[in-house]
């Protein structure tokens, strides 16, 4: 990371590594590296795009000028073509026939310890928010090369140390989440929300507990009901206002899912714990909370991870209420929010997931007043904290000065009282952009605004009415 | 015909354009049939054909995101590629018989002056230096020695243009060839050979990959 980060040490070799990291591994660690680009050059789910990606670039630098860090660092380091390079190196020295021809010539050079020092300082340093792949002329996608880059540094135990923990706490834990909450205080929460709904919404329009045979799991991000509580008042009557027959699951009830940032082992098992949790509750489909990487890692790993799952559809709960808007099953008054909204587009959901136009639907039905961020939609700028590198507090300053300084300009400019980002960790990343260069924002859920303009008529409040009795 | 005027001359001809017919066909296959992917798509992805064939024909024709991104680059890549579109062109003319002196003078002084810009684009300017490896100069290199090969057959040689019209000719419709008569014409020769044999393992696939980047991953499968 920059250079003024906090460096953590390894006591007994005095290895530095840029951020915290828990149990690196310190011996053979060449050899490690390219036994794992082997085993992901024989995964099937890269064999196609890396084939292109590791032999096609034409070093044209064409995407730097679409990547908010190297635009904000300017630094060579931070150029995408040149960190992709670091693992194409690798891949010409060891797998490509060239590189066993002709060697250096042909851009192939014998892995270092420095080598693999250098990769873990640049695959942090890029948020996988793949903005650079808007202007790549050969179709380059220099974000799936950093997630390569930090699947096999995983294989050495180089992760940041907060998704070493949040994902053992998630699949060996007690609790089986990423914040650790037990189910019992997780009962109380909904509990908790439930009541305050009722007081907001004025009847039950609560959370379904293990409601088994509905047709829908709802499953968050645990951290917002820790963190977002408006969010989730807001899913829950969203769900409920379109009349669906949905439950939260209380055995597995995490969306978040680290995998997607660093390992394709923890991918799948964390995928299908959620996949179980469906079964046990025997619905059909999953609606996803406000994340982006847990919508995605849901909607493009399932197909070809958890083959025999019996869900049958997953969306994401901006999906869910922009169509039951459409359909008019949901009503909102634009009146009951003044305030101008803009809108954040998580990367993972935007131009990674192609939901560009429910959000905005959605606001535009809350709200008089909404204004676009420039540039918008599939251009938007990544919050900074992209790659799960909202979660590493040892890179607060690159986060806030090189990484999050585009959305913090950004976010100025347009200068709108409420920035909507359906993502816990947009949420999280924005809320302290906001806070370290003092905007005049407040950073909200998309879903925070359904609970304010929602319209109940008679005959729903009428319906939970005798629903309850 | 004997020693390297035959093996250059006669043989090596038929295998570069074996190897590189055969070396792109493999290569396209085996893209076509690589295991199914994890869902990879870039959004919004163009929804039907005629945008797509838009979006490609802006791409390769007018190199869009270079343009749109940085002019000093675009001027030396895009006129680079046309410069080649030019030579082939005075190609097909040619063979055809009718041999346009001007497409081949402007083609030719194109490509040589745009290798020059790009060489120097990638020594001067810092970020482009910092990604270039020794392939990019060596492929700037080959175009680059094809056309002094050219350029010095042409001043010192005088070449007949008939004379290698006649032996493209005699290849084509596989009679034994008669080399022309200008000795450098054998450089020429040897040069697009190997250009020809290196193209289909060399990064200049990205003709050929570009669709499968755009086609199969970024707008789905
Ligand atoms: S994925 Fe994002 S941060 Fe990484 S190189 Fe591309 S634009 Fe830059
Ligand atoms: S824009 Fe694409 S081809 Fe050009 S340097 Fe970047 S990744 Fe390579």
């Amino acid at each position: 990371m920059s250079e003024n980060t906090n460096r953590s040490e390894n006591s007994k070799t005095k290895r530095k590594y840029p951020f915290k990291i828990e149990h690196p591994t310190e011996e053979h660690r060449p050899e490690t590296m390219i036994n794992a680009m082997k085993d992901i050059l024989n995964a099937d789910i890269y064999k196609l795009p890396l084939s292109i990606y590791l032999d096609t670039c034409a070093r044209c630098n064409t995407c730097s000028t679409t990547c908010h860090v190297y635009q904000t660092t300017g630094k060579v380091e931070d150029l995408p073509a040149y960190r992709s390079e670091k693992v194409r190196r690798i891949y010409k020295k060891y797998f490509s026939r060239s590189g066993r021809l002709f060697g250096r010539l042909a851009g192939a050079k014998e892995l270092s310890e420095d080598d693999i020092n250098s990769l873990l300082e640049s695959a942090y340093r890029c948020t996988m928010c793949r903005r650079c792949n808007l202007e790549c002329p050969m179709g380059v996608d220099n974000a799936l090369i950093t997630r390569i880059a930090r699947v096999m540094l995983s294989y050495l135990n180089l992760m940041p140390s907060n998704f070493e923990i949040s994902v053992n706490s998630q699949l060996e834990g007690e609790t089986r989440n990423t914040s650790a909450i037990p189910r019992i205080a997780f009962l109380d929460t909904l509990e908790f929300l439930n009541e305050e709904i009722e007081e907001i919404v004025g009847c039950d329009m609560g959370f379904p507990i293990d409601k088994e045979g509905s047709e829908i799991l709802f499953i968050a991000p645990v951290s917002d009901y820790m963190m977002e509580a408006e969010t989730l008042m807001g899913n829950a009557v969203a769900l409920n206002a379109a009349g669906a027959d949905w439950t939260v699951g209380t055995e597995f009830y995490d969306a978040i899912n680290y995998g997607l940032f660093y390992s394709d082992e923890k991918l799948e098992q964390i995928l299908q714990c959620v996949h179980a949790e469906a079964k046990r509750l025997k619905v059909k489909k999953i609606v996803v909370g406000e994340c982006g990487h847990a919508t995605k890692t849901l909607k493009l790993f399932t197909e070809i991870l958890c083959k025999d799952s019996p869900v049958e559809k997953i969306e994401s709960v901006l999906e869910f209420t922009a169509h039951a808007i459409m359909d008019g099953k949901i009503k909102l008054d634009p009146s009951r929010v003044s305030e101008t909204v803009t809108y954040h587009d998580p990367c993972n959901l935007g131009r990674m997931g192609g939901v560009l136009d429910e959000p905005r639907t959605i606001l535009k039905a809350c709200t008089d007043n909404f204004i676009e961020m420039s540039p918008t939609r599939e251009e938007n700028y990544c919050c900074g904290g992209g790659g799960g590198t909202v979660t590493m507090d040892d890179i607060y300053d690159f986060r806030m000065n090189v990484a999050g300084k585009m959305k913090a300009d950004q976010m100025r400019s347009v200068g709108a009282h409420y920035v909507a980002a359906p993502c816990a960790n947009c949420k999280k990343q924005i809320r302290e952009l906001i806070d370290f260069h003092k905007i005049d924002s407040t950073v909200v859920g998309v879903h925070d605004l359904v609970l304010k303009a929602l319209v109940l008529d008679d005959a729903s409040q009428k319906k939970s009415d005798s629903d309850e009795s | 015909m004997q020693g390297l005027d035959w093996l250059i001359g006669a043989v090596l001809p038929y295998v570069a354009a074996a190897v590189c017919l055969l070396g792109v066909a493999a290569r396209a296959l085996q893209w076509q049939f690589m295991p199914k992917h994890v869902r990879w798509t870039f959004y919004p992805a163009p929804q039907n054909l005629m945008d797509q064939a838009r979006f490609m024909a802006a791409e390769i024709f007018t190199f869009r995101a270079i343009l749109k991104q940085n002019k000093i680059l675009w001027i030396g890549a895009w006129m680079f590629h046309i410069s080649m579109g030019i030579l082939v062109l005075w190609l097909v003319f040619m063979m055809a018989g009718a041999h346009v002196a001007a497409l081949c003078w402007i083609g030719a002084i194109l490509m040589g002056c745009t290798v020059l810009y790009l060489i120097l684009y990638r020594l001067l300017q810092p970020a482009a230096k910092a990604v270039s490896t020794p392939v990019e100069y060596f492929n700037l290199g080959l175009f680059l020695s094809i056309v002094l090969a050219s350029a010095s057959m042409y001043f010192f040689q005088q070449p007949s243009i008939e004379e290698i019209r006649q032996y493209l000719l005699q290849l084509l419709t596989f009679q034994i060839p008669v080399l022309p008569q200008a000795p450098l014409f054998l450089l020429v020769l040897f040069l697009v050979e190997a250009l020809m044999i290196y193209f289909p393992f060399s990064r200049m696939i990205h003709m050929v990959s570009k669709y499968f980047a755009f086609h199969r991953i970024n707008w789905g499968h």
